[in-house]
């Protein structure tokens, strides 16, 4: 009887566990798909545009709220200008040769609304970490071809002074608040 | 790059070089503690030009081209105490040694951590000081070549869009085109000086090659500059005897 009742039990634990390990199985953001856009006021005229492209991480779900790891390469700055470009990565801006990588690691979220999250972390930039709260909204959750498919989109402004990156804000040749808008698409296979 | 930011970056510390030096000479009238004036002169000026661009010198600093200028303070200010020391006054290879180990230990960019990248750039200090030494004859020589030189890796760091770097061996390279024409006005003794151009030559030149990772100035071209110095001594020696000494200026005019 004691024999059965712990065949039983056991089986009841490894289900319970196959359950929750697919529950908090991450998704991989899917680089592709996933985008950083900033923008910056240049010489107090108009607002200048750019992209990175490589943006990698993880968004686990526990209880139906997320919780994020992301990380965007500096070296994939974007703004349709070479010369542009390796301004931005030099030390100037972001160093990339220093910091090549920045990040956000979330440490709370709650549910704000349908399907939006006030979710609270840490953002590292140019060696620099500061506590950050951002509106993060579900923009979707698909059972795809490829697997299970989550998306989430957030915008935020960043004072990039707070991060020592200082140049061109004092001569007014590119503003100091930099709007971020990331959207990111993630696979769990 | 506006006409103010030029003004407070590169035209203050010309003028506090400037004032540091015309004040100098009222007061270091010894022939032995004359370079003092020159080099308290580079040591405000150099700190002046990286402190309107990024705030005071934090230790440890927070970007390793951060070091470029900690070194050259700390040099600066041991070309300050050299004159005080009568037994250290006169051994100029030896000052130039002792900045070369220190720039070795303490100014490393990224990617240059190794040994052989060491003693590169420790050999480079002690053969540019050396090098810079053997053209003060007569000493404004050595602040013109400075000057070509500086104002060339300027040239080189805004093409390889890096501004900060740009601005600071602008300033310095400014520095030395006023500390030329004011001893050429009033020659003075000048011993101890060229160690810190020694090392801001050889500073810029690594720190602009650490951080061209887009490679937009040929690798081979920032090095250059840094061996036009010892070229052009050399030049010095050959063409001294043949009495075609400013001949020797024409490796650092190549520099730049």
């Amino acid at each position: 009887m004691l024999l059965i009742k712990l065949i039983t039990l056991s089986i009841v634990l490894m289900f319970s566990q196959g359950t929750q390990e697919s529950e908090t199985k991450p998704f991989n953001i899917d680089t592709v798909h996933s985008t950083a856009i900033f923008r910056v006021h240049h010489v107090g005229a108009g607002m200048f545009y750019g992209r990175f492209n490589d943006v990698t991480g993880t968004i686990i779900l526990n209880d139906d709220v997320p919780s994020f790891d992301v990380s965007i390469a500096i070296d994939s700055v974007d703004t349709n200008n070479e010369r542009l470009d390796s301004h931005l990565k030099s030390p100037d801006f972001f160093n990339a040769v220093e910091f090549p990588t920045m990040s956000f690691k979330s440490s709370s979220a709650k549910l704000v609304g349908d399907g939006k999250f006030e979710v609270a972390g840490e953002i590292t930039m140019h060696g620099v970490s500061k506590p950050i709260t951002v509106n993060m909204a579900r923009t979707g959750q698909v059972e795809g071809r490829r697997g299970e498919m989550i998306g989430f989109e957030t915008e935020f402004t960043l004072t990039r002074s707070e991060f020592g990156m200082t140049y061109g804000v004092e001569s007014g040749s590119l503003g100091d608040n930099v709007k971020v808008i990331v959207a990111l698409e993630a696979i769990r296979k | 790059m506006n006409p103010l930011e030029v003004l407070k970056f590169v035209g203050i510390p010309v003028a506090i070089a400037t004032g540091v030096l015309l004040l100098s000479y009222l007061i270091f009238n010894k022939k032995r503690v004359q370079p003092l004036g020159y080099c308290i002169a580079v040591l405000g000026a150099s700190f002046a030009a990286f402190f309107f661009q990024e705030g005071m010198p934090a230790i440890p600093p927070t970007q390793k081209w951060h070091y470029l200028v900690l070194t050259v303070l700390l040099i600066a200010f041991l070309s300050c105490i050299y004159p005080l020391l009568k037994q250290c006054d006169e051994l100029i290879v030896l000052q130039a040694l002792i900045a070369g180990v220190i720039a070795a230990c303490i100014m490393y960019f990224p990617k240059q951590d190794g040994f052989f990248e060491r003693i590169i750039i420790g050999v480079s200090v002690l053969f540019v000081s050396v090098g810079l030494r053997r053209l003060t004859i007569p000493a404004w020589h050595m602040f013109l070549a400075s000057w070509f030189i500086l104002a060339g890796l300027s040239l080189l760091a805004l093409n390889a869009s890096f501004a900060k770097l740009a601005f600071f061996a602008g300033a310095m390279s400014a520095v030395a085109a006023a500390l030329c024409v004011l001893q050429w006005i009033k020659p003075r003794e000048v011993k101890s000086v060229q160690i810190v151009f020694g090392t801001l030559i050889v500073g810029c030149a690594a720190c602009g090659f650490a951080y061209d990772q887009s490679e937009l100035v040929n690798k081979g071209v920032w090095i250059l500059p840094v061996i036009c110095v010892p070229i052009s001594a050399v030049a010095f020696l050959i063409c001294k005897r043949q009495g075609y000494a400013g001949l020797s200026h024409l490796p650092s005019l190549m520099g730049l």
